[in-house]
């Protein structure tokens, strides 16, 4: 079964960096620059991970995380954040919200790959 | 060259490698068309008070910047999205200020490493 990713980031030229980055795990991507959007994209296309920027244009990133949390269709979906040294906090306080890890800007190509496949072999 | 632009002239080809020239290309040409309505809208959002504007306009700087390694320009972007935060006004001005001829000189380069008007 093809790995879908599901892309919440309203920044283009990030969007641009992530579709290169991840060709080679061959997942399919869907992408969104709208957190308030992302419960229905979650039900709607099943994705095994969403890749999720904390500052987004309508909603926080953490509350986009609270509203899959809560609900039992979307609750254990793995979600990682994108964010920088300014708006993450410490890592323990991402994942005690829910979050199942964190990517911090300026994002380490590599890394951020192993990491991101890491997740969808689990 | 300097060895912060001997720095970023490894870096930048390694994004190259990693991700293909022509992805770098066309990430250095949003970088290029959205800089002058950041650095805008961000002096005007500070020079008004309107911090959460500005750091909004900074955050997208900073992540565009950091996606080229352009690092200081991120590093400033992001000292100015934490002054904002802090609701420290004439710091987050100082910062946008700062930031401009260095963003500037990044997209000189830029232009003239891809080929971008």
């Amino acid at each position: 079964m093809n790995k879908r990713i599901l892309i919440v980031e309203d920044n283009a030229l990030l969007r641009e960096m992530y579709r290169s980055a991840l060709k080679p795990l061959g997942a399919e991507l869907v992408e969104t620059q709208r957190g308030l959007v992302v419960p229905d994209l979650v039900r709607s296309h099943r994705p095994h991970l969403v890749i999720l920027d904390l500052i987004l244009p309508d909603i926080s990133g953490q509350d986009v995380l609270k509203s899959l949390r809560q609900n039992p269709d979307t609750a254990s979906i793995s979600v990682l954040a994108v964010t920088n040294a300014v708006t993450a906090g410490d890592e323990a306080s991402l994942r005690a919200l829910g979050f199942s890890g964190l990517v911090t800007k300026p994002i380490d190509i590599r890394t951020f790959a192993q990491t991101v496949a890491r997740y969808l072999a689990s | 060259m300097s060895a912060a632009s001997a720095r970023w002239t490894t870096a930048i080809s390694d994004r190259e490698q990693l991700l293909g020239q022509d992805t770098v290309r066309r990430m250095s040409s949003i970088f290029l068309e959205e800089l002058e309505a950041q650095l805008s809208g961000a002096l005007e959002a500070v020079r008004t008070g309107d911090l959460l504007s500005a750091r909004r306009a900074m955050h997208s700087l900073g992540g565009n910047a950091g996606a080229l390694d352009l690092l200081e320009l991120a590093t400033l972007a992001q000292q100015c999205e934490a002054a904002c935060l802090a609701k420290d006004a004439s710091c987050a001005e100082a910062l946008v200020r700062e930031a401009i001829p260095l963003a500037r000189e990044n997209a000189s380069d830029l232009r003239q490493r891809f080929g971008l008007t």
